[in-house]
Formats: C-alpha cells, sequence, structure tokens
C-alpha cells in the first residue's frame, strides 16, 4: 500500500468516527445550531477529502513497509520507556523515575556503556531536580522516598 | 506622535534591569534552540512557560517573545557551518551558506546573517509599531460574522500557502478543528468526543498536544537516521565581510526587510515562504543569477533578513486581531492566557503598557542578538558537538516534566505521547504538522463565531454576505478556493505527488 493510500484510509476512518459521534450529538436548528453540527460539518469535509486523496493517490510513491518497520525498534522502545514513566511517575515519584528512565534511554536505546549510564542519569536527574523544584520551585510528586 | 510618546514609555518599561535580564535570558535560550536542530521555538517556549508563572505579564511575554525571534537568528548559523537547517526556515540559507563555508568564507556569511536579521528584525518591529494599533482600532468593527470569515480565508491561506498540497494541509486543518471540538462545549455544555474521561473535559491542552507533536514526534523521527556531524569553528577574526561583500549584501537586506514582513503577517508556514520568495528575487534580480548556490553572499543576506522580519510581521494578527499565524505565536498566546490576558482587537487599547513594552523590548532584543550571536559563535557551535544520543534523551525529559508543570496531570503526559506518535506517523505521511496546532487553537474561535452569527440572524444565513466586510473576505475565500481547485485538476495526481514531495 502507498503512503498516499494509507493516509487517505487513515483521515476517512477519522472521518467516519467523527461522523458518527457528531451524529450522537443534538444538531439544534438554524436558529440555534447545537454542537454537534460544527463536528458534522467538518467530519463530512474530513471524510470529503479521505476520498479525493484516495481517488489521487493511484500510482503514489511506493513506499517499504517492511523497511520502515524495520528502522522503528528504537520509536516502539522509546514509546514504551516513556509510556512506563507516565505509569511510574506520580507513584514512583519525580527522582526515581527520572533517574530510571533516564538510564535505560542511554544504556539501552543509545548504547552508553552501564557506568556511563549511570553517570549521565544520575547527573542529569540531579540537574533536574535543581532546575524544576529548586529554582523553578515546581511541585513534582516526591514518591514513596519523599524525595 | 502618539505613538512615539508610548514608545518612550514602553523603553522606560523595558529598560529596567529586570526586564532586560529577560530579555537576555530569551534571546540566549532562542539562539540555543535555534541552533541545535530538532528544538525549535516551540519547544523552546514551552519549555520555559513555567519559569514565566513567577514574572509579572511583561517579563514573561518579553522572555518568550525573546526566545521567538531569538531562535529564528540561531537557525542560521547550522545552515552556514553544516549545511543542516537549525530552522525549517534556514533550508534556503544551506544553498549558498556552506557553500561559502566551503570556500572559507564561513565568518562573512555569519556576520551577514547576523547583520541582516537585525536589520530585518529591527525594521519589522517599527512595521508592527505602526500597523498593529491601526489593524486593532479596525477590528474592534468585527462581529462574530467578520471574525468567521476572517478566519476562512486564514484557513485557506495556511491551506494555499502550506509546505505540502492543498488537500493534505485542508485535511490536517480540519483535524486540527477537530480535536479543539473534545470537550465541553461553551454555548451549551454538552460534553463533546470525552467518552466519560473527566480529563477530557476541558479539552485537549493546547501544550501537550503541540509538544508531543513537535517534540515528541521530531525525536522519534530523528532516532531513526544517523546524526553524525561535522562542524566547522569559525575564528572571531574571521567575522568580517569585505566591502564588496557587504555592498552586495545591502540592497537583499532592505528587500528581503519588506519581504519578510509582509509575507509574515500571513498564516502557514510565512517564515520558510518568505525566505524562499526573499531567495527567488534576489537571483531574477542578479546579473548572474547561474552563480546562485555557489556561494553568493545576496542568498544568505536575503533569505536571512526575510525570515526574521516575518517573525515581526506575524506578531501583528497576533497582536491586534488575535490570530496566531504560527505554532511558536500559539503557544506565546497560551501563555498569556495563562497570565489572564488575551490578545485579540482590546489588546492595545486595554493593555497599552504591555504591548509597548514589547515592541520596545524587541527593538532591544534585536541588539542583543547581534551582540550575542557573533561573538557567542564559538559557543553555539560547542553545543553542535553534544553527540545527539545525549540531547536527545535530555529533550525527551524536559518535553515531559515541561508538558507536566502546566497543570500538574499525569494525563497530560498521556495525551504527549500520544500526539507524539501522531506527529510521527504524519511525519512518515509526509503531512504538514504546522496547521494541525493552528487549527487546534483557531478551530473554538471559528465555530464560536459560527454559531453566534447564526444565532444573531435568527436562523438566516444571509448575515454571511449582508456585511461589506465579511462579503470581501468571503470574495477572497472564494478565490483562493477556485485556485486551488483549478490547480488541482490542473496537475492532476502528478501535481500532488510532486506537491507532497516538495513537503517532505
Amino acid at each position: 500500500m502507498t503512503k498516499e493510500r494509507f493516509g487517505s484510509l487513515f483521515l476517512l476512518l477519522v472521518g467516519g468516527y467523527a461522523l458518527i459521534h457528531s451524529l450522537r450529538l443534538p444538531l439544534g436548528n438554524w436558529n440555534q445550531p447545537g454542537p454537534g453540527v460544527f463536528p458534522l460539518i467538518l467530519s463530512l469535509l474530513l471524510s470529503a477529502i479521505g476520498v479525493a486523496l484516495l481517488v489521487s493517490s493511484k500510482g503514489g510513491n511506493p513506499f517499504n513497509w517492511k523497511d520502515s518497520l524495520s528502522r522503528q525498534n528504537k520509536t516502539w522502545a522509546i514509546m514504551g520507556l516513556t509510556a512506563g514513566f507516565i505509569v511510574g511517575f506520580n507513584r514512583l515519584g519525580f527522582v526515581f523515575t527520572s533517574g530510571l528512565y533516564l538510564f535505560l534511554l542511554f544504556f539501552w536505546i543509545c548504547r552508553f556503556r552501564v557506568q556511563i549510564a549511570a553517570v549521565l542519569a544520575a547527573g542529569i536527574t540531579g540537574a533536574g531536580w535543581y532546575l524544576f523544584v529548586k529554582i523553578l520551585n515546581l511541585q513534582l510528586p516526591p514518591g514513596l522516598w519523599r524525595v | 506622535m502618539d505613538a512615539f510618546i508610548d514608545l518612550y514609555n514602553g523603553f522606560q518599561n523595558a529598560l529596567t534591569l529586570h526586564n532586560i535580564y529577560l530579555c537576555f535570558l530569551g534571546c540566549l535560550w532562542g539562539s540555543m534552540v535555534g541552533v541545535l536542530p530538532g528544538i525549535g521555538p516551540l519547544a523552546g517556549i514551552t519549555l520555559l512557560i513555567p519559569a514565566t508563572y513567577g514574572l509579572d505579564v511583561t517579563g514573561a511575554i518579553i522572555m518568550l517573545a525573546g526566545i521567538y525571534y531569538g531562535a529564528m537568528y540561531g537557525g542560521s548559523t547550522t545552515s552556514i557551518l553544516m549545511n543542516i537547517p537549525g530552522e525549517s526556515a534556514s533550508v534556503v540559507t544551506c544553498l549558498d551558506g556552506y557553500r561559502m563555508t566551503q570556500k572559507g568564507r564561513a565568518g562573512a556569511a555569519l556576520f551577514i546573517a547576523a547583520f541582516g536579521s537585525w536589520v530585518g528584525g529591527t525594521l519589522s518591529v517599527l512595521g508592527v509599531m505602526l500597523l498593529a494599533p491601526v489593524l486593532a482600532n479596525l477590528a474592534t468593527k468585527f462581529g462574530p460574522t467578520e471574525i468567521f470569515a476572517l478566519l476562512l480565508v486564514a484557513f485557506l491561506l495556511l491551506g494555499s500557502l502550506g509546505t505540502g498540497s492543498f488537500l493534505k494541509t485542508s485535511a490536517m486543518v480540519i483535524l486540527g478543528m477537530l480535536a479543539g471540538t473534545v470537550g465541553m462545549d461553551t454555548l451549551t455544555g454538552v460534553y463533546r468526543f470525552t467518552h466519560g474521561m473527566r480529563d477530557l473535559y476541558d479539552g485537549l491542552g493546547f501544550v501537550p498536544v503541540a509538544m508531543g507533536m513537535f517534540g515528541i514526534g521530531e525525536i522519534l523521527s530523528a532516532t531513526e537516521q544517523s546524526m553524525v556531524r561535522e562542524v566547522y569553528r569559525p575564528r572571531l577574526r574571521e567575522l568580517l565581510t569585505n566591502w564588496e561583500e557587504f555592498r552586495a549584501s545591502i540592497g537583499p537586506i532592505l528587500r528581503g526587510s519588506g519581504i519578510g514582513f509582509f509575507i509574515g503577517l500571513l498564516p502557514g508556514a510565512a517564515h520558510i515562504l518568505s525566505s524562499f520568495v526573499s531567495y527567488t528575487v534576489e537571483k531574477r534580480l542578479a546579473k548572474r543569477p547561474e552563480e546562485f548556490g555557489h556561494g553568493r553572499i545576496e542568498g544568505v543576506a536575503g533569505p536571512e533578513t526575510a525570515n526574521n522580519a516575518a517573525t515581526g510581521g506575524a506578531m501583528v494578527p497576533f497582536l491586534s486581531l488575535g490570530i496566531p499565524t504560527t505554532p511558536a505565536i500559539a503557544v506565546i498566546m497560551v501563555a498569556l492566557l495563562i497570565h489572564g490576558v488575551r490578545p485579540g482587537p482590546l489588546f492595545i487599547s486595554e493593555n497599552p503598557k504591555l504591548f509597548w513594552s514589547l515592541i520596545a523590548s524587541m527593538y532591544l532584543g534585536n541588539l542583543i542578538l547581534v551582540a550575542l550571536n557573533l561573538p557567542l559563535i564559538g559557543l553555539f557551535v560547542s553545543l553542535l558537538r553534544v553527540p545527539f544520543r545525549i540531547l536527545f534523551p535530555v529533550v525527551l525529559f524536559i518535553c515531559l516534566i515541561g508538558t507536566y508543570s502546566i497543570n500538574y496531570s499525569s494525563f497530560d503526559l498521556i495525551i504527549l505521547l500520544g500526539f507524539g506518535f501522531l506527529g510521527y506517523f504524519f511525519r512518515k505521511l509526509e503531512y504538514d504538522l504546522a496547521p494541525f496546532v493552528l487549527a487546534l487553537i483557531i478551530g473554538p474561535l471559528m465555530e464560536e463565531a459560527f454559531r453566534q452569527s447564526l444565532m444573531r440572524s435568527g436562523g438566516s444565513p444571509s448575515i454571511f454576505w449582508q456585511s461589506p466586510i465579511a462579503l470581501g473576505f468571503f470574495l477572497i475565500a472564494g478565490v483562493l478556493l477556485g485556485l486551488n481547485i483549478m490547480r488541482g485538476l490542473k496537475s492532476g495526481g502528478r501535481g500532488e505527488k510532486e506537491a507532497s514531495s516538495v513537503g517532505s
């Protein structure tokens, strides 16, 4: 499948979802347009553009999905680590979660040696704590260890 | 005359030690984020929003505006020294700037880029000073119908002048507007697209969406590419042009100032467009156009002046109409809203001290940037030597904490990650991201104007063509739409492909 076709199908999917949802909202009348009117118009326009792009995408740029996916290991790993950071941030606190997150990024994704990754993670977490908590006075979660 | 008295008062306020310090801080940070590829003014401004909480609104906007125009200054450095544009607006500068570096004239290219940026920036502030109050006065006569028509023109211009194809850019505008409808409807109190999630009742936050799409999305894309860099380090004594180069640059700098300012008034990719237009104009006017692309100083002077003048131009619709024309300006708008100030037609009359202090600080900031960028070029070049594999975890970390600190909400982090992936996905599909982010912030205004117009007229759509101003805007919108349809029909699928390849 070409990039153009994939993109237009995505637009049609979002347009279809928005259309169904906006039809469930009150549409009102011309005097008092309801909350569903604007999303309804937008979803119809989006679907129309999706169709136009789909029709015009004949013979578009060929896209090597297999090659692209093989280069996305790092992307998925970063996404996964960041999701872990979000889950742990409030529970485990700023210092612990940030330190662990940065260590894993440096060690696993950036391929630094374990000692260097640990030093970098500790240094950046410490500098971040000083900047955000001490200088900018942000109220970041202290976590289990009340740091 | 009144304008100059107001400007004098603005200088009195901007020239306090505290505000000079904030302006300097903004310019320094802006230059740094401009130099580093991947961290643009949007991320640079967002990261410093929490730092403005303790500041008065004048200090906050002085600092944030400093980052915005500072990033444009910094963007040229990497283009000239490494052939990597620090900012998308500096793409054109690579063509002749890097060739000058290869010929041993990097210092001259950097000097003329800084000098042109200063002239362009300063002249554009003069334009803001003269044009913004006039436009704001005119805009006070605007009702919801005129606002709706104006925003429609803005969106069509965004589609027409964007870096991608018209259809793709329009799709991004509509997607952004749809994202803007999430949350409670302000007119009826009905929740839309929330699926019972309380965190969505106030809608999608602008900062997590913008930071996700531009910050996280950019990093996810960049980690797939090799980031090995060769950096040339010029010496301070090399930073002088010879008389011939300087003389050849005067015309492009003056023309670039005008081109940049007027294109900057338009929504969308004004910075990129202004530098492209300036380059084209200079090439057309040149006696030996075939030398462009081989290290002509005019190819650096014109575009660099134009993209800096465009920052001033972009301030006019923002301050006088409340319409942000670039994502970075939209973040400044969010910061102002956090401080309880809403840009729009009444902004200048209600906040004259703030407006004139900002104008005065922009004159000052442009001077600071010249003083900062030339002697500290070595420091900025050193920044480029930080390996990307150290830089990107730091940027990710700062994006996460910066976003969390806006509302202290973990849900914002989920939005950040989700839209980060979406930004990465759209980059892969070669869709322009800026229209989405702009539509997210302008879309709700457009919906409100549309519905209020119909309510005012008792449901009669004739209200849209009864006002001469609105009718004028609708005619412009019709012409723009017609031109784009004709262009699409003429070029067919081939044009579509060409346009999308330019966008990528």
